[in-house]
């Protein structure tokens, strides 16, 4: 017989690739008009609406809608992404599914493509059934915007759930390589997208109510969803949609899930060539994603558990617990959840108790990591509690950028960003003396895990806490930020609030009134006189807004005699609050409580009240 | 020409195939036959390259077969229970095939389409196990294989469809210098077709040779005594008595024909006749030897 000239390899693969896509046509064609469906065709009918009531400004109306991130992204942004995940699992499913059935290993086996090909140009099957029609309604959604402001955004959009949705395709296929088990992918497809934030944010959220100076603000949203391609959509969209780093944020979301895709489809085709066919349709060919999915559920259901049964312990005893029999029940509870947690994955993932005795080593490996853990997280993080920079190595230092106004010990502590080195030394020395009484607080060399007490510090108003944050960017240009959420007892904040109130003088003494942007008479929350440099039109509480700069003059008067500003906030009567420029058109903003001191400057704002007796202004 | 050397497979403890060696030669038609569980299906997917082996090799045309694209192109496996999606027809099949062998022949696909009677557009799912085995036949000559392996193949076939296909089988290897192995516990059909014979045991070949010398190794032999000599009458024999009723024998005898006769006519036996022995009854006559079965 004269055989016609052997395919190549990647005729093959292509072949294969095409038949594939063929195969699953119909699954494909739904999923397609789903999606269109979803997005699109909803955009589409408000479009006709508008052009059919013949009304320009209703189309403006939708237009503007879309463009300040409205209903027509929200909706791509919020329902495109549950189609995609459901689908692309579908799609991978139906392509790894050769690696579970016998009788199809037996079919796909035997056929004449190596298992590298014939694994990638499955994969490729799936990935281009899974995101083609999310890119193709994607861009006919964003053309159907007519709006070339609106148009990136949902392209960036559609670009980030393509990715998410490459990375759901990718970690299925390592997967389904690592399972002999169709039901064993879907299981840990599901417990990998839901373990890895509940352990990630527990990682957080542990420490936070222990470490002096961590924080549950210090959960990132990305972060959450690093290795959950069923969340990544939304954490990628919704986490960066309001700002203004928009694009740059969404460079690290799509350069992540491309590079993890490339890596876990690398990693799986490196299994996939050393894979037994016989693995079909028997447990696990690679424990490795049993490893992964096991140490995440132990660590996060067993501190969740240990943490639960020192809650009811100290609920049901009623002579409460030490933290000697906290640590005791927590680290017991930590190894009856481990046991639990593993008992039931063991069971799930090998229908039965079989071999369980040697995953007790996989709970010990985890048992290690987590004492390790709550010793270290407990103990202080190898000095993290206790750490301040020292003043030297420190360029600036911010206090909680949540808020304009913040109050330590009853004292306004001005959110602002502070070089002067009087000033740096101020906050360090506030600063020692928190990370002195937190570590105060430990016993034994270790701190108490249950009393979380975010009432400490509050900011702007009485009812609306804020966690102290300060944020210190160092002359070797790396940053250190703690953020206190409990209280660790009062400090000394008056050397702080001295250097703040002696810097202000100077700078009121020394800045050219032209370079004021507002000044705001307040008294009782009410402004009595203000000036605008800016907008002169909104000026309307004060005739003579140039005498109102002398206030300036009359405040360094009244504080000839020493060398920093008054302050006698309990005493206020009015509230001046000035803002200004300096050459390089930095802002910076003063705030000082008027009292009787005050004597000139009181006499003046009396004086100019006079004079705006036209304006109705009711003080 | 297809060569194993020291082929093992493992199934975790279980060892399936136990350092095998074997040659099988280019145009012929190997019976692969044994006890259950001695790894004929394992050896099939091994050639196939379903399996990878766990020692050992498996060369074919001078060839490490294993994840060998070239030369799975030559060869084609049909398992004892071949797949089929839920919507698959033959002409889908045939999609399948087309673009992966080279040596796809359309028009001997379209022949044998009509020479099996089942139809080009209709489910094989739906279809009785026969027909999906003649699916599976129709797909496999199309893609005119060098080599062919196929498992349980007569499992279902009615004795037309049995006799088109063994037609078939010489044909392809008379015309086209084709190897097929079968394997199969059916062993009148293996010995209707088959040059040669791989007796297996727990991975193990225990017979290997061609059906005539295999057959001839043993001999099925009647005899009766009007008066039974003295002692052991079978002495120095490798014998196995089938039936023993007076002085009436009938014994499984293996050996050289012609010394065995010598030596039993040398007992003056009032009647023996040598009978000619199945394959059934060779087959019976290793595994009992081996212990299988007792």
């Amino acid at each position: 017989m004269e055989n016609k000239k052997t395919l190549s390899n990647k005729q093959k693969a292509i072949y294969h690739f095409e038949w594939t896509l063929r195969k699953y046509r119909p699954v494909f064609i739904a999923y397609c008009i789903l999606m269109f469906m979803v997005f699109p065709l909803v955009e589409l009918c408000l479009l006709m609406l508008s052009a059919k009531r013949n009304s320009g400004y209703r189309l403006f109306f939708y237009k503007e809608r879309l463009s300040t991130y409205g209903e027509g992204i929200f909706l791509h942004a919020a329902a495109t992404p549950i189609v995609a995940f459901i689908f692309s699992t579908v799609f991978s499913l139906l392509c790894f599914s050769y690696l579970h059935n016998k009788r199809l290993t037996d079919l796909y086996g035997s056929l004449p493509l190596n298992r590298k090909t014939l694994f990638l140009s499955r994969y490729f099957s799936a990935a281009t059934m899974s995101i083609v029609p999310i890119l193709v309604n994607g861009i006919i959604g964003a053309l159907l915007t007519f709006d070339t402001n609106t148009m990136p955004n949902l392209l960036m959009t559609t670009i980030k759930i393509s990715v998410a949705t490459l990375g759901n395709v990718s970690f299925i296929a390592f997967i389904s390589v690592c399972c002999g088990l169709t039901i064993d992918t879907i299981v840990s497809t599901i417990l990998l997208n839901a373990m890895y934030p509940l352990f990630y944010t527990i990682t957080i959220v542990f420490p936070s109510f222990v470490l002096p100076g961590f924080s549950y603000y210090n959960l990132h949203a990305n972060l959450f969803t690093l290795f959950c391609p069923a969340g990544a959509p939304y954490t990628g969209i919704f986490s960066s949609i309001d700002g203004e780093d928009f694009f740059d944020k969404s460079f690290f979301f799509i350069a992540w899930w491309c590079i993890i895709s490339i890596i876990v489809v690398a990693l799986a085709t490196i299994l996939c060539k050393k894979r037994k066919a016989e693995a079909a349709q028997s447990g696990f060919a690679f424990p490795v994603v049993e490893i992964i999915i096991k140490f995440f559920t132990c660590f996060t259901g067993g501190l969740a558990f240990g943490y639960f049964v020192v809650f009811v312990f100290e609920e049901i005893l009623s002579f409460g617990l030490g933290l000697r029999s906290k640590y005791f029940f927590l680290v017991s509870g930590f190894a009856a959840g481990i046991m639990i947690i593993n008992f039931l994955t063991h069971l799930i993932f090998h229908k039965g108790i079989e071999n369980f005795r040697s995953s007790l080593k996989e709970c010990g490996v985890v048992f290690i990591f987590g004492i390790s853990f709550i010793v270290i997280v407990c103990t202080g993080f190898f000095g993290y509690d206790a750490y301040v920079p020292n003043a030297d190595d420190v360029q600036s230092v911010s206090f909680s950028e949540e808020c304009e106004h913040f109050y330590l010990n009853g004292r306004d502590i001005l959110p602002v960003e502070y070089s002067d080195r009087d000033s740096i030394n101020a906050i360090i020395n506030v600063h020692n003396q928190i990370a002195h009484n937190a570590t105060s607080t430990k016993y034994l060399g270790f701190y108490n895990f249950t009393d979380f007490d975010p009432s400490l510090y509050n900011c702007d108003t009485d009812y609306f806490y804020y966690p102290l944050t300060l944020k210190y960017h160092l002359k070797n240009g790396k940053n250190v930020k703690r953020i206190y959420t409990t209280n660790y007892g009062d400090v000394d904040s008056s050397a702080f609030i001295d250097a703040l109130l002696e810097r202000d003088l100077n700078a009121l003494k020394t800045i050219p009134k032209d370079n004021i942007t507002t000044i705001n008479v307040i008294k009782s929350d009410v402004p009595i006189l203000r000036y605008y440099a800016t907008t002169p039109e909104f000026v309307d509480y004060s005739n003579n807004t140039e005498e109102l700069k002398d206030l300036i003059d009359e405040v360094i008067k009244d504080c000839n005699d020493t060398s920093k500003l008054i302050y006698e906030p309990s005493k206020k009567v009015y509230e001046l609050n000035i803002n200004y420029e300096d050459s390089q058109y930095n802002s910076y903003y003063v705030s000082i409580p008027i009292s009787f001191s005050y004597s000139n400057t009181m006499k003046k704002i009396e004086y100019l009240k006079t004079l705006n007796t036209t304006n109705d202004i009711d003080d | 020409m297809i060569e194993i050397k020291k082929l093992t497979k493992k199934f975790d403890e279980t060892i399936a195939l136990n350092d095998m060696n074997c040659k099988i030669y280019d145009g012929s038609i190997t019976g692969l036959t044994g006890s259950n569980g001695s790894g004929k299906s394992t050896l099939l997917r091994t050639l196939s390259g379903v399996y990878a082996p766990d020692g050992g090799e498996i060369i074919i045309d001078d060839e490490l077969a294993f994840d060998n694209p070239s030369i799975k192109e030559q060869c084609f496996f049909i398992s004892d229970f071949p797949y089929f999606y839920n919507d698959s027809t033959l002409r889908k099949m045939a999609d399948l095939y087309r673009g992966l062998y080279s040596t796809w022949d359309e028009e001997y696909f379209q022949k044998l389409c009509s020479l099996f009677p089942i139809g080009n557009d209709k489910k094989i799912i739906n279809m009785s196990k026969g027909m999906q085995r003649q699916a599976s036949l129709i797909l496999a000559f199309s893609t005119r294989p060098k080599y062919l392996f196929l498992d349980e193949i007569f499992d279902g076939l009615d004795p037309v469809i049995r006799k088109t296909l063994k037609s078939l089988l010489i044909q392809e290897v008379t015309d086209n210098n084709m190897t097929c192995i079968i394997a199969s516990h059916n062993l009148r059909e293996i010995d209707d077709i088959c040059d040669n014979i791989i007796l297996l045991h727990a991975g193990n070949v225990i017979a290997k040779d061609d059906t005539d010398t295999i057959k001839n190794r043993i001999h099925k032999i009647q005899l009766a005594f009007t008066t039974m000599p003295e002692g052991d009458i079978f002495d120095g024999l490798d014998v196995r008595i089938l039936n023993h009723l007076g002085n009436y024998y009938s014994v499984m005898i293996k050996g050289n024909e012609k010394e065995i006769m010598d030596k039993l006519n040398a007992l003056n036996p009032a009647f023996i006749e040598l009978l000619p022995a199945t394959l059934e009854e060779v087959f019976i006559n290793e595994m009992e030897g081996i212990g299988y079965g007792k």
